[in-house]
């Protein structure tokens, strides 16, 4: 694309001469910069370690990796089915099959403990039998 | 570390260019000055920069450019009103001891000021530093096709605005 007229008349200003007594103050403020770090990189060159030339150029990025890395296993040990140990912890011990169990153990108990006579006429607890059918308990000697 | 030679050098050859091209963006001398010394701080302290660099040119631009547009950010935030950052820009062009130029200088530099920073920017590299399109956008970062949308955009903003006077000295 040539340029126009107009385009070659604005290329033909003059821009401003840049002030001649900024040389020596600039150039002395760089020179007595480069012993320090000022404004410049956080750590002297000299000095950085090995792992600071690899980490350096980008630490955001492998800031946001381990910010990552950490809600990745954040959510894993969330999202696990809690331990044995805990699952203890939580139900007393009194899980699904222990209950039955614990149940089944009762009734077996007070079949043990009661005579044929009193599992006949003892009325049953929860039957919907009249009160008048209802037969004081009384144990045989 | 670079020797004191070579940042002599540095300036010596590239100290006006970059005055010139950060003075018409940022529009304000003094933050100039500052990102002037910035750079050369910079390269003071970590020669390393301009290692790896094809153009010292470009790398000095581009450097600047990003320096810059912090500088206007933080300038924006400390003006409390519009008038106030426009008050605040110094004009980019020498004196011209002809009147007609002079008025067409200083409308230039209204019309300039009237541009977007990315236009103003890629403006001076095409008029002023003479680049192509594909080194104005290797300096500042940016797609060919963008660099070149906006100069088009800056060009003609500056010919609807400069153009009474612009026939007038013609």
């Amino acid at each position: 694309m040539k340029p126009d007229d107009f385009e070659n008349h604005l290329a033909r200003q003059s821009v401003r001469i840049l002030p001649p007594e900024w040389r020596e103050e600039i150039l002395r403020a760089a020179q007595a910069a480069t012993p320090s770090v000022r404004g410049c990189s956080p750590v002297p060159a000299r000095v950085a370690p090995w792992w600071h030339e690899w980490l350096w150029p980008a630490p955001s990025a492998w800031a946001g990796l381990a910010a990552a890395w950490i809600a990745v296993v954040a959510l894993n040990q969330l999202a696990a089915p809690p331990s044995a140990s805990v699952q203890f912890a939580r139900t007393g011990g009194r899980t699904p099959s222990v209950l039955a169990l614990w149940f089944d153990q009762g009734a077996w108990m007070a079949q043990i403990t009661t005579s044929p006579a009193e599992r006949t006429e003892r009325p049953r607890r929860g039957t919907n039998a009249p009160r008048s059918e209802v037969r004081p308990m009384v144990r045989e000697a | 570390m670079p020797a004191g030679t070579d940042l002599d050098r540095l300036y010596d050859q590239h100290a006006q260019a970059l005055f010139g091209f950060l003075l018409n963006f940022t529009r304000h001398e003094g933050d100039t000055r500052d990102l002037l010394q910035e750079i050369f701080c910079r390269l003071a302290t970590r020669p390393e920069l301009l290692a790896g660099a094809r153009d010292e040119r470009a790398f000095l631009l581009r450097l600047g450019h990003n320096l810059a547009i912090d500088a206007i950010r933080r300038r924006a935030t400390r003006a409390r009103h519009a008038d106030q950052l426009a008050a605040e820009t110094d004009g980019t062009f020498a004196p011209s001891p002809n009147p007609d130029e002079q008025a067409f200088r200083d409308a230039l530099d209204a019309g300039l000021v009237e541009l977007p920073p990315e236009q103003r920017a890629v403006v001076h590299l095409k008029l002023w530093e003479g680049l192509t399109f594909e080194d104005i956008a290797d300096t500042l970062g940016i797609p060919l096709n963008t660099a070149a949308s906006r100069y088009r955009y800056g060009i003609d903003k500056l010919r609807a605005r400069l153009r009474p006077l612009y026939e007038e000295i013609q």
